[in-house]
């Protein structure tokens, strides 16, 4: 076998192993979680499709938060206790490892959480997910990517679990809340200040956009924000790669 | 013989630590070397760098011609190694764990049965990692490292934390490995006089400094420290009775098939001139320095 083919056999062996072993409990909530939300819609109906998709945001996000953060720990116990060692000295490259991970972490969970929305309308009535937004699911992916992306890196760069998972419980949890408070402690008022619209749009592009719909004429805002969050993202994606590729080392 | 690893002018700091300073050494193919110092020499980061774990501040390094920290892949996929402190994935299955590492080498799946089983793991392929002992820990090293029937072997400190038996153990199987693959092997260690028997080639270092590396038979010359000639010839009783005559012949011992001459430091040229006398004669058929004593050369080369 060639260097490349072995190169490319060793991490789709690796990736198999990861997501074999590591992240299997990740992908069984990833099947627990929609059922778990078409049960809920089934049994509650609510009034209207927005209660519906406020009920399916506040349940699901909290499971999806929950095993990003668990994944990115397992990611930063690996590198911390060293059991990467085994794999790097294998023919699979720093930047094979990282991408692996940033895939365990970032895009099977986003994925999921996309699914978990997906899978009860499809149960309840196919028709109503032509009423759903198709930009609806691509905010969704991207808030996923990018949130991922920050506890992901914070992973990379610090190697410490308990960082990761203070991070985490921060962006995802506790950063909310302050946004959601900053917001309608101006919205109260006034219309929302139009930097805490940007900031949150920014950071939460699909919850922003969901729970709290905001005024007409930040739509101009809310598309600047969802572009900068798409930057932000590939910028993330990119520093990952980049680290890996440049100065991650395996000590 | 081409050499299989060239360093030249490595360094390498950890913060204001400096943990190699300028390093220079090759190792030929086909060597077993002992990368030998003391603890905190640098053995460890030598070893992470030729393997393309650890970035190098300077210098060069090329290791079966290719840059590791650039080509790490293509030299991984020629290298098998042993850390010094490994640490497996503690759930996994012994056998689980070689098959996943087999696959990423290419390698058939029929390796790994031969690995457990040369590594004597058999028995606890179905064991989940965390349940070995040290020394089986370390063989499960051994057997990973041995994936792909590697060209060249990294093993840092591979007797570390054993008890002496299992060093013992340990030691010949790597021998018989190297007899067997014929591969190139670097072996760091602290302690010397362990590897005394499967030494050809040595680096010796020191707080980061390589202080000096070469064949043992270069390195007895160079140092006039006692070493071991490995002659054959047909008749060796006859052999031992013309040798042992000799001033400079300290003992002569007869194995299976060869002879092992002693000399003392300083007499290499006497034990030479005779040895090349007697081939003359028919006595000889070869000679070789085998191996000079590491432990002299380690207190005339370190701990001077």
């Amino acid at each position: 076998m060639g260097s490349r083919g072995t190169r490319l056999t060793a991490l789709a062996v690796y990736m198999s192993y990861v997501f074999n072993s590591v992240a299997k409990w990740n992908l069984g909530l990833a099947l627990a979680v929609p059922l778990v939300n078409t049960l809920m819609v089934v049994s509650t109906i609510p009034p209207s499709l927005g209660q519906l998709m406020e009920l399916l945001v506040s349940v699901t996000s909290f499971f999806y938060s929950t095993f990003t953060i668990v994944a990115a720990y397992a990611f930063a116990s690996d590198l911390s206790r060293g059991t990467c060692t085994v794999f790097l000295s294998q023919p699979l490259t720093r930047r094979g490892y990282v991408v692996t991970w940033m895939l365990a972490t970032t895009v099977v969970p986003a994925t999921a959480y996309l699914l978990s929305f997906v899978v009860p309308f499809v149960v309840m009535d196919v028709k109503l997910l032509a009423s759903f937004d198709p930009v609806d699911f691509l905010l969704l992916l991207l808030e996923g990517i990018s949130l991922s992306m920050v506890i992901f890196l914070t992973g990379l760069i610090s190697r410490r679990p308990q960082l990761v998972a203070v991070v985490g419980v921060f962006v995802h949890m506790i950063l909310f809340y302050v946004l959601a408070v900053a917001y309608y402690s101006t919205y109260y008022y006034n219309p929302p200040s139009e930097l805490v619209a940007f900031v949150y749009a920014l950071i939460y592009p699909f919850k922003s956009k969901v729970l709290y719909p905001g005024w007409p004429q930040y739509a101009g805002i809310t598309r600047w924000a969802v572009l900068a969050n798409l930057a932000l993202s590939i910028a993330l994606v990119t520093a990952a790669l980049e680290y890996a590729r440049r100065i991650f080392e395996v000590t | 013989m081409s050499p299989v690893v060239v360093a030249r002018g490595l360094t390498k700091s950890y913060g204001k630590v400096a943990a190699l300073r300028n390093v220079s050494f090759h190792i030929p193919e086909g060597a077993v070397a002992g990368l030998l110092g003391p603890n905190g020499s640098g053995k460890t980061t030598t070893i992470k760098i030729l393997l393309g774990l650890l970035k190098r501040d300077g210098g060069e390094v090329e290791v079966f011609g290719y840059d590791p920290w650039l080509e790490e892949a293509e030299v991984r996929r020629r290298v098998g190694v042993v850390h010094e402190k490994p640490l497996y994935p503690p759930d996994e299955k012994v056998g689980r764990l070689l098959r996943h590492i087999a696959r990423m080498k290419g390698a058939p799946r029929s390796e790994v049965g031969r690995l457990l089983r040369l590594t004597g793991l058999s028995e606890y392929a179905e064991a989940k990692v965390r349940s070995l002992s040290r020394g089986y820990l370390q063989r499960l090293g051994i057997a990973i490292a041995l994936v792909g029937d590697p060209e060249l072997l990294l093993l840092d400190e591979p007797t570390a934390n054993l008890d002496p038996g299992a060093r013992v153990e340990i030691l010949n199987l790597i021998k018989a490995l190297q007899e067997e693959l014929g591969a190139t092997v670097v072996i760091s260690s602290h302690i010397i006089p362990e590897l005394q028997e499967v030494c050809s080639y040595a680096v010796f270092m020191q707080e980061g400094v390589v202080l000096d590396h070469g064949g043992m038979g270069e390195l007895a010359r160079k140092y006039g420290v006692p070493a071991r000639y490995f002659v054959t010839a047909r008749d060796l009783r006859l052999l031992a009775s013309e040798l042992i005559k000799e001033e400079f012949a300290k003992s002569v011992e007869l194995g299976d098939g060869y002879l092992t001459l002693h000399v003392e430091g300083g007499a290499y040229a006497a034990a030479e001139v005779a040895l090349a006398r007697l081939a003359e004669r028919g006595l000889v058929e070869s000679y070789e320095i085998r191996t000079a004593s590491l432990g002299e050369l380690y207190s005339r080369i370190v701990a001077r």
